[in-house]
């Protein structure tokens, strides 16, 4: 019989780890939060100078690239700091999603080989599907040309006909080397091999699995959003401050940012809950499929994780 | 004989466990190398900053590119030569450190037959794939051509058609021959071709090895990027030397010398543990394939 893998079991793995583990998730997305206000703290104040107001567009953008290029250092460490913070909490959530029942005094984040191997596999799948996306329009683009000297309708219909193939064929790669970073993680080595062939015959699953992902994301943004709507409306008009007159630079808002972090504050507390289990949605479905295409079959997912700590220090199980 | 491509890939994070001073050795090369650059073409640096800033800010005429063009061949026509002498005893040192790691003394750099014979291997390499590269994009080239004579659609499909093959052929044969440096440093001749024979069958593994490799020495790089953030925020951003274009060296030094010196520190040990990070596997592959055994 087929390996398979159980959709529901995999949609289920980040509710799982939320009801289990909310501490732990909530950790991993205020990690992720710090980070990102760290930097951009160190970078809004840079911006201080840019105009505002209507037709000032030109204006701002002369002073907005002026401003990025004097600040590339640290416009330049933001991609590489986030990165690493999803790569330790896609990698924790992983590991938590492998050991149930098990607690971890650190929340299941690490730094070591797992997250090496993770962050190999992640690119190297980048770089596969880019050049493979690459070579295909390519060949695409060719056979575009050479038709449209020919007559141009046919070059309209084949180009029609191509573009839709080209998408599929993208898509379809993708999720072929979709498995491979979990199937890494689960095996401890890297499972480039095994991973491709773990998803032989199941793209069709993995396509619903990953739209079903993206339909669950959608109204918990919305929600996120409308929470932290509230709070920062609730913190503007409760302390009844008003928009300043002649705002000329984003330094003039000054004190109404001063008066506002408090609320941003409390904002914050519902954003980290939300990247938390958004990367949680992110990792362990992925990491329930691989586990039971490897066991070749639906059962429970085993864990096999042997550094995690008897107990959870943040939240009882 | 065979070899683990994924085991292999690790072997620059283990040869730097088994012999820490190497990473010292290393970047202290890299150190006199970075410091003579600055040293002593500093302001030749600042210029090509510079003009790389003005061209990054306006669309550049023809005048300025061509401008560019020359002080950049002027100062890495200056620093070449520096770079092939450092690049040859340091990639002989990593191969050395892993197929001889007796020979451990001053961080297995040394500078005699060894040397010779490796920088005779990478200069004829060169060549090798300079000369393949020109025949096979000639071949496209001229195919391309050919067939844009009868029709320009057909033109861009044969030369997409060759180009792709011809692109797949180099990476081939750059995988075919990556195993010449430590065949040349572990039998002390001159190996050009005898790692067309070793690496018979094991093309794609070496190639997956290889990929696995760069992106660990990319990733190594980028850490660095982040770890020296600090270092970089108390010093000063480098790009500051775009400012100094037409200072002297001297009056460079005096002004940007502590976001120099934080640059060269930071990037000779991120340089260092690169250089192992991405050589040391094709040593260990020729270990492997040979049957040969390797440090644990």
């Amino acid at each position: 019989m087929k390996p398979t893998f159980s959709i529901a079991d995999a949609l289920d793995a980040p509710f799982r780890l939320a009801r289990h583990r909310p501490l732990t998730i909530f950790l991993w997305g205020a990690i992720f939060v710090a980070v990102m206000i760290g930097v951009y703290a160190a970078i809004l104040p840079i911006f201080a100078e840019i105009p505002v107001g209507e037709g000032k567009g030109q204006e701002a953008f002369v002073e907005y690239t002026q401003q990025t290029q004097n600040s590339a250092m640290w416009i330049n460490a933001l991609t590489p700091l986030t990165w690493l913070v999803m790569l330790l909490a896609w990698t924790a959530a992983g590991r938590a999603t492998l050991s149930p029942g098990k607690g971890d005094p650190f929340a299941f984040l690490r730094i070591g080989m797992d997250e090496l191997r993770v962050v190999v596999v992640y690119i190297a799948w980048f770089m596969a599907w880019y050049i493979g996306l690459i070579v295909a329009a390519l060949l695409a683009f060719a056979v575009g040309m050479a038709i449209w000297f020919v007559d141009h309708t046919a070059a309209i219909v084949v180009g029609i006909l191509l573009g839709p193939d080209l998408a599929i064929a993208a898509t379809w790669l993708w999720l072929r080397l979709s498995l491979i970073a979990p199937a890494s993680l689960i095996l401890k080595t890297f499972a480039f091999s095994e991973g491709w062939a773990l998803t032989k015959g199941q793209a069709w699953k993995l396509l619903g699995l990953n739209l079903l992902k993206w339909l669950i994301s959608i109204p918990m943004t919305l929600l996120l959003y409308a929470i932290v709507a509230a709070i920062l409306a609730g913190g503007y008009f409760g302390q009844g401050l008003n928009w300043p007159q002649n705002v000329e630079t984003l330094a003039d808002l000054e004190p109404v940012f001063r008066a506002m972090l408090v609320p941003g504050a409390f904002a914050l507390i519902p954003i980290a809950g939300f990247y938390g289990f958004y990367i949680a949605l992110n990792a362990a479905p992925s990491i329930v499929a691989a586990r039971q295409l490897l066991d070749g079959g639906s059962v429970p997912p085993a864990p096999v994780v042997a550094d995690a700590g008897p107990g959870d220090a943040l939240e009882a199980l | 004989m065979t070899f683990s491509a994924t085991d292999a890939a690790f072997e620059g994070f283990r040869l730097v466990r088994r012999h820490p001073l190497t990473a010292v050795f290393w970047s202290l090369g890299y150190l006199v190398f970075f410091g003579l650059m600055f040293g002593v073409f500093g302001s030749g640096l600042a210029s090509v900053m510079a003009a790389t800033e003005t061209l990054q800010q306006a669309e550049p005429t023809t005048a300025e590119l061509e401008a560019l063009s020359r002080t950049y061949l002027g100062l890495f026509g200056t620093i070449l030569p520096l770079s092939l002498v450092l690049g040859t005893v340091l990639n002989a040192a990593v191969a050395r450190a892993v197929v001889r790691p007796a020979d451990k003394a001053f961080g297995f750099l040394r500078l005699g037959m060894d040397e010779l014979r490796v920088f005779a291997v990478s200069v004829a390499l060169s060549i090798v794939f300079v000369l393949v590269s020109f025949i096979l994009f000639a071949i496209a080239g001229f195919g391309a051509g050919l067939s844009a004579a009868a029709s320009p659609g057909l033109g861009v499909l044969v030369g997409v058609l060759l180009f792709l093959p011809a692109v797949a052929v180099l990476i081939w044969l750059a995988v075919r021959l990556s195993l010449a440096v430590p065949i040349t440093v572990a039998e002390r001749r001159i190996a050009l071709f005898d790692s067309f024979a070793l690496t018979k069958g094991h093309s794609l593994s070496l190639l997956g090895m290889a990929i696995i490799a760069f992106i660990m020495s990319m990733l190594v790089g980028l850490l660095f990027g982040v770890v020296a953030l600090p270092v970089t925020m108390l010093t000063g951003d480098i790009n500051q030397l775009a400012a100094l274009d037409g200072a002297s060296t001297a009056q460079i030094l005096n002004t940007a010398g502590p976001a120099i010196a934080g640059f060269v520190v930071v990037n000779a040990i991120a340089s260092a543990l690169q250089l192992a990070v991405l050589y040391a596997p094709f040593a260990s592959a020729y270990l492997g394939l040979k049957g040969l055994p390797s440090e644990s």
